[in-house]
């Protein structure tokens, strides 16, 4: 019930708003893609897809509505992924006895 | 992602749960999406540890189709939004509202999938399969996990557009909206990582 | 669906087939899962009667080629983990008690449940025609390590390997529909008074390891997919002539396969966690410690898995830190294990078999977690990596966990699942007849590993240096047939315990928790009235109280 009245307050507007948001940032990524400078395009690219990200998990999926345990739960998630790059990394992406493609 | 079915003609007819959440079926969607962050976080994590010690990709991935990604992302997006609306109007009761917002996302999912049958139709008459290299075996499994998902949420919607009554199935709406979401972020990571960052100078 | 529940009585098939009711689901795991045992016992002897002969013909089959030994030992262990330990431990025990414990009336999503239990019905059937395709079943060992999987054999497409990865997908979504029910129902369905911590522990160690197994699969089955592309189109992604990385097959199948061993481990944990308060009369030593050991050791738990991998090329920087990781999550365990035996400390010990299987399971896999200890440092892990001894520690730590644990949670429940007892005398036969031959059969493997003696030969024989050790195999072969004929009382036992009057009571074994308040066997619906919780679930031998325990229960009145 309290959830229903605190959607009920701010009403679809805001959703637009967040939409509109989104296609902005698609369309800014979609220029970012361009910078010649390889390293700072994937910065600024994967940067905006997480700003893209965080609107769509809060302001769709409501986050901030569910009990801390499973916001605790889904951020250790991530951070397992996270872990996973980490611990993989040496031997698949920095293994120098890696054997090139044949192209 | 039933409602708590309750044996009739049963004194246990009348349980209250202590609740920690408005909805069970939130709390079990959670759950479940939980996994499918490291699914799709495994198969993206396989594809950038192979990605970043193999530039000679671009050769491959520049041939991705960067419109039709992005109108795809303009498609996912907005029904994304329709989704939400659909959820607002599921928690005031509307069942009408309910179901014209679920139709549209229903709608835009299928026009998702026309852009990527397209896309694949493509793909495969300039002669990328899968096993042309590692790029497109990539490629492929991770837009067809993620097609997949699309089509499980198309399926779910089309079942709830069927059966949500007044008193029926109006609580399924929200788990089967964060579902969507979840798939509408893949997308969001999916697109910069095979058309946006790979077309090369 | 609202008005399909309103059938009093769903029939036959919504009964005992497509059945929403947490128990009876329970039930088809329990009984396909003890299908799957024995075919995985019988790979066991199949694997066994062929190292201590291998030039004699192996019951039924002639003299085994080396690449059907491959076969057996392939799917001994792909079974035995993921067709018995897991529908056993998480689907049969979990189903039925998670919601009894909690005083809910079923799981969260019946229907969820159903749809769990038929998808593993459906990967069993997959399974089981793996072995019937041409070329046979897989035989690239359970973890399927590439590029040996992805080769091509006689056949142009490997069909075994490819039934085996779908069969292996499928048992995941199963028991990942099944998670979401171990994970919602505890987290909603507690009866009223019931706080978190007033769980019983076996709940918390489902919660636990559902969680943990729903955080760790999703690599695998993301690489599986991969793995499917490779044998299907082709594609190179696990080989490197084709510009793809076999390790990294190893890492996505150990970042699942490690935090798997948690999976099994908990749950069984859980069931000794219930067993030993109730027959020491005392309550759970360090309740809380425990569950805070669990939930650091299963996030630790994610950050070993290349310790498998010790000896696969692995970088020697990295391998320090997951020595480290795998040295410090000893810790955890340490704790739990501790507290268990703690709980004995000055207890009134009645050795029923239900206690006898608890506590062998503690000194059994003591001696598992210990041999473990030295596979956890890469630099003595290289010595005995890949040789009997890894065979030996982890038979030491899964036997205990998956049979004991097992043994121990029938024979204390059983009276709750099918209303009446089971034999005690043949029990504990059983029992004594288990342990000896346990023990003859896998010390010796510990001494043939640490004799040199490398895992997945098919025959040992062809060795000069393996001949000098040949007759621990022989040992080991007669362990197992002493091991199996000692299942022989546990079968009679449970056809004994599945036909005549149902005279179990309500609490025979004058336990504290909420399952013990519904009739033995339950009826659809689980207890005649909601049950209110008014006490901890291990209130036992007060000292200023008459009875000996106090119920979580209200008293209610006539039933």
């Amino acid at each position: 019930m309290e959830a229903t009245a605190k959607h009920a307050e701010h009403g679809i507007g805001r959703y637009v708003v967040v939409w509109a948001i989104l296609l902005t940032l698609l369309v800014v990524s979609l220029f970012l893609g361009h910078l010649s400078n390889v390293y700072l395009m994937n910065a600024l690219v994967f940067g905006v897809a997480l700003i893209k990200a965080s609107l769509v998990v809060t302001y769709f999926m409501g986050i901030r509505m569910e009990p801390k345990v499973i916001v605790v739960t889904l951020i250790i998630t991530v951070l397992f992924m996270v872990g996973l790059l980490a611990g993989v990394s040496p031997d698949v992406t920095f293994n120098p006895s890696a054997a090139p493609t044949p192209l | 992602m039933s409602a708590h079915p309750v044996p009739i003609a049963h004194p246990m007819h009348e349980l209250k749960y202590e609740s920690i959440s408005p909805s069970m079926g939130r709390v079990g969607m959670w759950a479940f999406l939980a996994s499918e962050i490291v699914t799709f976080g495994g198969v993206v994590c396989s594809y950038l540890l192979l990605r970043l010690c193999h530039p000679e990709w671009i050769q491959h991935s520049s041939k991705t189709l960067l419109p039709i990604g992005a109108i795809n992302t303009v498609v996912l997006l907005t029904s994304s939004l329709t989704m939400v609306l659909a959820h607002h109007s599921a928690e005031l009761k509307n069942v009408a509202a309910t179901k014209k917002w679920l139709a549209c996302t229903l709608l835009l999912g299928l026009l998702f999938l026309c852009f990527k049958g397209y896309e694949y139709t493509h793909e495969i008459e300039n002669g990328y399969l899968p096993n042309t290299a590692v790029f497109w075996a990539f490629y492929f499994a991770m837009t067809g996990l993620h097609g997949l998902h699309v089509l499980a949420g198309l399926v779910t919607m089309a079942y709830l557009l069927i059966a949500i009554k007044e008193d029926y199935r109006l609580t399924a709406v929200a788990p089967v909206g964060l579902y969507w979401h979840f798939v509408d972020l893949v997308w969001i990571f999916l697109f910069p990582l095979l058309y946006v960052t790979t077309q090369g100078a | 669906m609202a008005e399909e529940m309103n059938h009093a009585h769903p029939g036959f098939i919504g009964t005992y087939i497509f059945s929403r009711d947490h128990k009876m689901i329970g039930k088809q795991y329990l009984f396909t899962g003890l299908f799957w045992a024995l075919a995985g016992g019988f790979l066991a002897y199949g694997i066994r009667q062929h190292l201590a002969a291998p030039h004699s013909p192996t019951l039924g089959h002639g003299v085994m080629s080396p690449d059907f030994y491959n076969t057996v030992v392939t799917m001994h262990g792909t079974i035995m983990v993921f067709w018995v330990a897991m529908p056993i431990l998480i689907g049969a025990f979990g189903n039925f008690l998670i919601p009894l414990m909690l005083g809910a009336d079923d799981m969260a999503f019946p229907t969820l449940n159903m749809l769990s239990f038929w998808t593993f019905f459906l990967s069993s059937v997959v399974l089981l025609a793996s072995f019937f395709v041409p070329g046979g079943a897989a035989a690239s060992g359970w973890t399927a390590y590439p590029t040996l999987s992805v080769q091509q054999g006689v056949h142009p497409i490997n069909w075994g390997q490819v039934l085996w990865l779908l069969a292996v997908a499928l048992e995941f979504v199963s028991m990942l529909l099944g998670g979401v029910n171990y994970i919602t129902t505890p987290l909603q369905m507690r009866a009223p008074g019931m706080g978190l911590f007033e769980m019983p522990i076996f709940v918390w160690m489902q919660m636990a390891a559902s969680l943990i197994f729903m955080l760790s699969v999703g690599p695998l089955v993301g690489g599986a997919v991969l793995m499917l592309f490779d044998l299907l189109f082709g594609t190179g992604v696990y080989v490197p002539e084709k510009g793809g990385d076999p390790l990294l097959w190893q890492h996505l199948f150990w970042f699942f396969g490690h935090p798997e061993v948690y999976v099994l481990l908990l749950p069984a944990l859980g069931i000794i966690g219930e067993i030993i308060p109730v027959f020491s009369r005392k309550p759970l030593f360090g309740y809380k410690p425990i569950i805070w050991s669990t939930i650091a050791a299963g996030i630790l738990g994610f950050i070993v898995w290349a310790h498998h991998q010790f000896i696969s090329g692995l970088d020697p920087k990295a391998a320090s830190v997951f020595s480290i990781t795998t040295i410090i999550i000893s810790v955890p365990f340490s704790i739990v294990i501790f507290s268990m035996i703690a709980t004995l400390w000055k207890g009134s010990i009645q050795f029923t078999t239900a206690m006898l299987f608890a506590v062998g399971m503690i000194a059994e896999f003591i001696i598992g977690g210990t041999t473990g200890i030295i596979n956890g440092s890469a630099a003595a892990d290289v010595y005995v990596h890949d040789t009997y001894y890894i065979v030996g520690h982890f038979h030491y730590t899964l036997f205990p966990t998956v049979f004991y644990g097992t043994f121990a949670g029938l024979y204390y429940w059983w009276p709750k699942m099918f209303g009446r007892h089971l034999d005690e005398r043949l029990g504990k036969i059983h029992f004594w007849g288990t342990t000896v031959f346990f023990n003859m059969t896998f010390i010796p493997m510990l001494l043939l590993g640490l004799a040199g003696h490398q895992r997945r030969i098919a025959d040992p024989t062809i060795f000069p240096l393996l001949r000098n050790v040949q007759y621990l195999h022989v040992i080991a072969t007669y362990g197992l047939y002493g091991m199996l004929a000692y299942q022989l009382p546990f079968c009679w036992a449970f056809c004994k315990g599945l036909v005549g009057k149902k005279d179990a009571e309500r609490n025979p074994w004058r336990a504290a928790t909420l399952e013990w308040l519904a009739p033995s066997p339950p009826g659809h619906g689980n207890f005649d009235k909601q049950p209110e919780v008014v006490a901890g679930p291990y209130e036992y031998s007060k000292p200023e109280e008459k009875e000996d325990f106090i119920p979580q229960w209200k008293p209610q009145e006539a039933l």
